[in-house]
């Protein structure tokens, strides 16, 4: 099975298997292994699309290469149908497909959750709010095997690495 | 922000038809972890086994109402859930 579905369902095991009053430990690490699933999935998406599968180690390389904070911008870009100049070329014409934006959306709300639950010890989370990230993420998932495959999802993933170093 | 929180938490408590029963709602304006200015809505539902599909439906009707309310001055609306029971859990 591929690390984003392992790392979904883990993150679901991690949210269900206190049936009573579920740690915060617990909580907080699904959380943040619901975003790395999302992650992870549009990482790998990029760099088969960007290296060969003959060049396992460079491909590798490349996956060190995403900055979260690049991609938190670009995943609002696309969320908020406001795709930079930069980067509009890409789409060649076409429109962004609601289940690409979900994908962003997602992308975004789960990234803020992940900086809270490492981060934000102030902040409590609930079971009924982690689930529901994790619905998030395994919509998000369901999204982009459809989209996958357009120009429009071509333009995210180059974003997503290269966004912030791109001249006008 | 020209809207107080608490004049977007009355008119979410007025919306109609919600998708699942909500209990309360708690507003917050803040920025975001990259520092945007973000709105946060915590919406307490009534029921723990809400279907996921009317949570996320809720989840678009609540961004998509404050979007409206509060135009480009946010740059996010977050919408966290939680379980009537949980907050007796928390207390």
């Amino acid at each position: 099975m591929s690390l984003h579905l392992d790392l979904l369902r883990q993150a679901r095991h991690l949210a269900t298997r206190e049936p009573r009053r579920p740690s915060q430990a617990s909580l907080r690490r699904s959380v943040s292994t619901a975003y790395y699933a999302l992650f992870h999935l549009l990482v790998d998406e990029a760099v088969r699309r960007m290296v060969a599968p003959s060049r396992p180690a460079l491909r590798d390389c490349l996956r060190r290469a995403f900055a979260h904070g690049n991609m938190m911008k670009v995943a609002k870009m696309f969320a908020n149908h406001k795709v930079s100049p930069k980067l509009s070329p890409g789409l060649s014409g076409h429109p962004l497909q609601p289940k690409l934006i979900r994908v962003a959306v997602a992308f975004v709300d789960l990234q803020q959750a992940r900086h809270d639950a490492d981060y934000d010890m102030a902040q409590r989370f609930s079971r009924r709010g982690v689930l529901d990230l994790i619905s998030q993420a395994d919509q998000a998932v369901a999204d982009w095997r459809e989209v996958r495959n357009t120009h429009t999802a071509d333009t995210l993933l180059v974003g997503l690495l290269a966004f912030g170093n791109m001249r006008t | 922000m020209t809207r107080t929180t608490t004049s977007i938490e009355s008119e979410l408590e007025r919306l109609p038809d919600l998708p699942a029963p909500v209990v309360s709602w708690r507003v917050e304006a803040r920025p975001d972890w990259t520092d945007e200015p973000t709105v946060w809505v915590w919406v307490t539902l009534e029921h723990d086994d809400v279907d996921a599909k009317a949570v996320a439906q809720l989840r678009e009707v609540v961004r998509a109402s404050v979007r409206e309310m509060v135009g480009d001055e946010a740059e996010w609306v977050y919408v966290r859930f939680q379980a009537a029971s949980e907050v007796d859990q928390a207390e």
